[in-house]
């Protein structure tokens, strides 16, 4: 009897031990990965510190998005060329862009603006709807993958890079672009190689200031 | 007689000259450089034509090749670099086993004095391989994210088969499918597990799975080797008419079977382009290049029931 009511104390004893000092854990898989990745790196106060310190003071870097539709349809390839930036082995073309327009249309996809006075025909889409990709991380040219060692992380940039996009920016063009609005913008846009008919040409936009009508 | 002396002239002139031939392509044969192909697995149709690619790219450059199976181990993948470090070989193109336990291996090369051309998968540091050539598997699969939300709709139970946990393109192809996926509550992930990038552990998980949950719309596999086993899987249960398979790569089986509206879609990564361009850049090291970007992206194209037709061969039809 002496020796089981011991035995029940030992038992009691050692799982208030292994209760405090587990001897292992179960982690969920992802949990793990994603406990690795963020080790190092935080992707939400880098997006934070590239948005504000570098991106939003390089607009002007952007090239003029009249100008450039003008030279994508007199000579594609060339154009893609003087304004735009291929990544790597990739066939798309990402274009920094900037402009002045007049609201056109406001749907469920976006914005469309016309950039000639006295022309109704859009020009440029701002997408309000869902950001996926890294249009925004690639597009202006200020970020490079070769110096990020694990690429997870230049990944997750471009998640949060969306996000500030999708918070900070597409709610007031929502709720208050309306057709004859004139909207100043910069953004991101990328071409695929085989897009031929590029208009209106999808632009995410960084920077945007709403004149009303 | 004099025919005699005349014949056996001709006879010693021509072992001199095949002697001396002999010795010339031996002294090529002994001073012709050599590129050492190391892949992570052959185990796996597209990684054999990646390793094969790079393989006739060096060989056509002028270069001895030979290829080493890592077998998806890193010690395997160890004693390959010390045997090629010992080897005399003067380059290596190499499909890592593990982002962070393929750097040591890396690093040794490069103390060795060995340039180290990455393909396809990376290694976690930026001064240790001499150029990274990179699948854009976050975006590709950002695209196939937005493609499954089309087919699938925006409300269904999926299934997500991962690939090797260590791998940076397990993780980017996952986070690029999510990024999308994520943002509708009414697709719901029921199972997410790692069949190691493998097509029987592909079939095995999906099998056991499909016990569990019999009601499941589509399944996203983060490599097609995975996708065919999901596939088998999906055919025993007989349930391939009801779920749509994902897949990633662009591997010519896949193709086939979207062609034939069996697999839904796939991403292309285009592995002879990446195989041939590290080959391409080790001849340049070879001749003096230094300057290489250290990480080079190369884009996936989606490849669909719609599409299809302008692929195969393990990239786009020419």
């Amino acid at each position: 009897m002496k020796r089981a009511v011991l035995a029940v104390i030992a038992l009691g004893l050692l799982a208030g031990i292994f209760r405090f000092v587990p001897l292992f854990h179960f982690v969920p898989l992802k949990q793990e990965q994603g406990r690795q990745a963020a080790a190092e790196f935080n992707p939400t106060n880098f997006a934070a510190a590239f948005w504000n310190d570098r991106l939003l003071k390089s607009l002007d870097r952007a090239a003029d998005a009249g100008t450039v539709l003008a030279a994508l349809s007199a000579d594609s390839p060339k154009a893609r060329t003087q304004f735009g930036r291929t990544l790597g082995l990739s066939s798309a073309t990402l274009f920094f862009l900037r402009g002045t327009g007049r609201v056109v249309s406001v749907t469920k996809k976006g914005v469309s603006l016309a950039l000639k006075n006295g022309d109704d025909t859009a020009d440029i889409l701002l997408p309000t709807g869902l950001l996926f990709g890294n249009t925004v991380r690639d597009g202006t040219g200020l970020l490079d993958a070769s110096t990020f060692p694990n690429s997870q992380n230049f990944n997750d940039l471009s998640a949060e890079l969306n996000r500030i996009v999708e918070t900070t920016l597409l709610p007031q063009l929502r709720e208050k672009a309306k057709v004859g609005a004139k909207i100043s913008f910069a953004g991101c846009a990328e071409i695929a190689e085989d897009d031929a008919d590029v208009k209106p040409l999808p632009v995410i936009p960084v920077a945007v200031k709403l004149e009303s009508p | 007689m004099k025919t005699h002396w005349l014949k056996l002239a001709l006879a010693v002139l021509v072992a001199t000259a095949a002697m001396l031939f002999t010795q010339n392509s031996s002294a090529q044969d002994a001073t012709k450089q050599k590129i050492a192909v190391v892949v992570s697995t052959l185990n796996n149709p597209w990684f054999v034509v990646l390793a094969e690619t790079a393989k006739a790219r060096a060989i056509e450059l002028g270069y001895d090749a030979t290829i080493f199976d890592s077998q998806n181990d890193t010690a395997k993948e160890a004693a390959n670099f010390e045997n090629i470090i010992a080897s005399g070989y003067q380059a290596i193109l190499f499909n890592p086993t593990d982002a962070n336990g393929s750097v040591a291996n890396v690093q040794k090369a490069k103390t060795a004095g060995l340039p180290v051309f990455c393909i396809d998968r990376e290694i976690n540091s930026t001064n240790a391989a001499t150029a990274q050539m990179l699948s854009d598997s976050y975006s590709g699969c950002v695209k196939l994210g937005e493609y499954f939300v089309e087919q699938v709709g925006e409300n269904g139970k999926y299934v997500e088969l991962l690939g090797l946990v260590g791998d940076n393109n397990t993780w980017n192809r996952s986070k690029g499918f999510h990024s999308v996926v994520d943002r509708y509550p009414g697709l719901k992930m029921v199972a997410q597990q790692s069949a190691e990038f493998d097509r029987a552990k592909g079939l095995e998980v999906l099998e056991a799975i499909l016990q569990k949950n019999p009601d499941i719309n589509a399944v996203f596999c983060g490599n097609d080797a995975m996708a065919m086993g999901a596939y088998q899987a999906l055919v025993a249960a007989g349930k391939d008419k009801q779920v749509k398979v994902f897949g990633f790569d662009g591997a010519d089986d896949v193709v086939k079977l979207i062609a034939e509206g069996k697999i839904t879609a796939t991403g292309m990564q285009f592995p002879k382009k990446m195989a041939r361009q590290a080959a391409e850049f080790a001849d340049q090291y070879l001749h003096g290049k230094r300057d290489f970007p250290q990480k080079i992206p190369v884009a996936v194209e989606l490849v669909t029931q719609e599409n299809v037709g302008k692929y195969g061969d393990y990239g786009r039809k020419h």
